[in-house]
């Protein structure tokens, strides 16, 4: 599986951030630039993407498949993989590239698949 | 008795016609009723009774009907002198403004003494019944007649014009016109109670200093501009009280930025606020999306602010979901839209954000209308 999940690595640049991590916030694996940056990530990024996606229930819209936030310093990209899951695979960094960011999650979705299983 | 002289008129003849006696009645205009035969007085009142919000305080008085006294919620105010009578109204109509329901006089074959005291002291709320009164009598009296609506056997003279727009009280009726009656009197009803009602909320959120904009009303009382309109007259005619001064409108290049939105197929909704104010809604079509929850993702894009993973202002945020998708735009002011079931989601995208441009670069709102103020 961490070999599946090194698909997507965060650009190399200050800030850059990937991580797979399941609803419930339980990290899978993360990669950040520079690495010692990644507690912080974790600790600020999951507990707000997960109260997105809370909020995004309670809003009765359908279960998203895609959330992309686009700032004027970072771009975060987020998707939702059902697969034994949910999932929620992550890329975001200051000059993403969202279409390639995209493919690259896509392509660690689709290698995943059902077999990513969560942990105990 | 909703036969009109002159042969069986068409169904939007009679409409017409009942739309004008509906306005009459729940804009608490005057109305002298004539029939050549007063043992038609019950059965004509009966007909004007579901017109007549249930809410308000039916007082009768004159030589009511045996039938129409047993009714229930008609007051009969008889007993004491005239005078005293007259106090007791006028005193009904004064605890209006603090509250008390709204007051319907029904007088039936008043004494010229008493129908004067009604006519030059109370300026709305009152019906009365006379038998074989013309309009001439009426108008020698002082009350000139603004429109004579004929009847089998009778005429209603409605003494105030209707209101100009009778599209609320002609889309009601329209609505109920293949209903039976008992079901006609409960739409009707329903309709009155629930303007009432939020008129009653509106009053309470001004009196509590909460901004309270046009916006607001609309998407909060799923109102349109002429239903908010018509609520905020009948406050006035029942209570005396003019809200429409505490109310925000919407700034004309809003209006305008909304509109030009409404070629967009797959936009269901669109919802502008100005911090947390909503000074922008506009439902393209039918959906259920409430604008909080607009703000709700904004906060949360505020907390991340605070943190190592501020995406920074001005961000722009898309939520795919199924076949809906939110877009939401933090610039001067919160943008948001859902759209539904379409693919051409990035199109939108670069449509929205040149209008938005152009509308952020637009200078603020002409006199009198809600200062953009902006988010800064």
């Amino acid at each position: 599986m961490s070999n599946t999940l090194d698909l997507f690595q965060p650009d190399e640049e200050a800030g850059g951030a990937s991580g797979a991590f399941t609803a419930e916030g339980q990290i899978l694996t993360w990669n950040a630039s520079p690495p010692e940056k990644a507690v912080e990530q974790q600790e600020s990024l999951i507990p707000a993407i997960l109260e997105l996606t809370e909020s995004a229930r309670l809003a009765e819209l359908p279960a998203f498949e895609q959330i992309l936030i686009e700032g004027s310093d970072k771009k975060i990209l987020l998707l939702r993989v059902q697969g034994g899951g949910p999932f929620l695979f992550l890329m975001g960094g200051k000059s993403l590239d969202v279409v390639s960011a995209l493919e690259k999650l896509k392509r660690a979705a689709e290698a995943v698949g059902a077999g990513l299983k969560e942990p105990k | 008795m909703t036969s009109v002289r002159g042969g069986v008129p068409s169904q939007d003849r009679l409409i017409f016609i009942e739309a004008r006696v509906l306005a009459t009645l729940w804009d608490r205009n005057r109305m002298v009723c004539s029939l050549s035969d007063p043992s038609l007085f019950h059965s004509l009142f009966c007909w004007l009774r579901i017109y007549i919000p249930r809410y308000r305080q039916l007082l009768v008085l004159g030589d009511v009907p045996k039938e129409t006294r047993h009714l229930k919620g008609v007051r009969v105010l008889d007993g004491g002198d005239l005078p005293s009578r007259m106090a007791a109204l006028e005193q009904a109509f004064s605890d209006e403004e603090t509250g008390a329901p709204p007051v319907q006089v029904v007088g039936f074959g008043l004494e010229a003494e008493s129908f004067r005291m009604l006519h030059r002291r109370l300026d709305r709320g009152w019906i009365a019944f006379f038998p074989g009164l013309t309009k001439k009598t009426l108008e020698d009296e002082g009350l000139p007649v603004h429109e004579e609506i004929a009847l089998e056997g009778g005429s209603l003279f409605l003494l105030d014009p209707p209101p100009a727009d009778l599209s609320p009280e002609e889309e009601l009726l329209l609505e109920t016109a293949s209903c039976s009656p008992a079901m006609k009197d409960f739409m009707i009803q329903m309709r009155q109670i629930q303007m009432n009602l939020a008129f009653q909320a509106i009053h309470t959120e001004i009196e509590a200093d909460r901004p309270v904009t046009r916006p607001y009303l609309s998407e909060t009382l799923r109102i349109k501009e002429k239903g908010l309109k018509k609520i905020l007259h009948l406050g006035q005619r029942e209570q005396r009280l003019n809200l429409e001064s505490y109310i925000k409108d919407t700034p004309p290049q809003i209006i305008e930025f909304l509109k030009s939105l409404s070629r967009e197929s797959d936009l269901a909704l669109a919802a502008l606020f100005d911090r947390e104010e909503l000074i922008g809604y506009a439902r393209y079509r039918e959906c259920f999306f409430p604008s909080r929850n607009i703000l709700n993702f904004k906060r949360i894009l505020d907390r991340m602010g605070n943190s190592a993973c501020d995406p920074g202002r001005p961000w722009f945020m898309e939520i795919r979901a199924g076949d809906k998708t939110v877009h939401i735009y933090q610039g001067r002011f919160l943008y948001g839209f859902l759209l539904e079931g379409g693919a051409k989601n990035s199109s939108f995208r670069n449509r929205v954000r040149e209008r938005i441009l152009a509308l952020e670069r637009k200078p603020s709102g002409r006199r009198g209308a809600v200062g953009l103020t902006g988010s800064e």
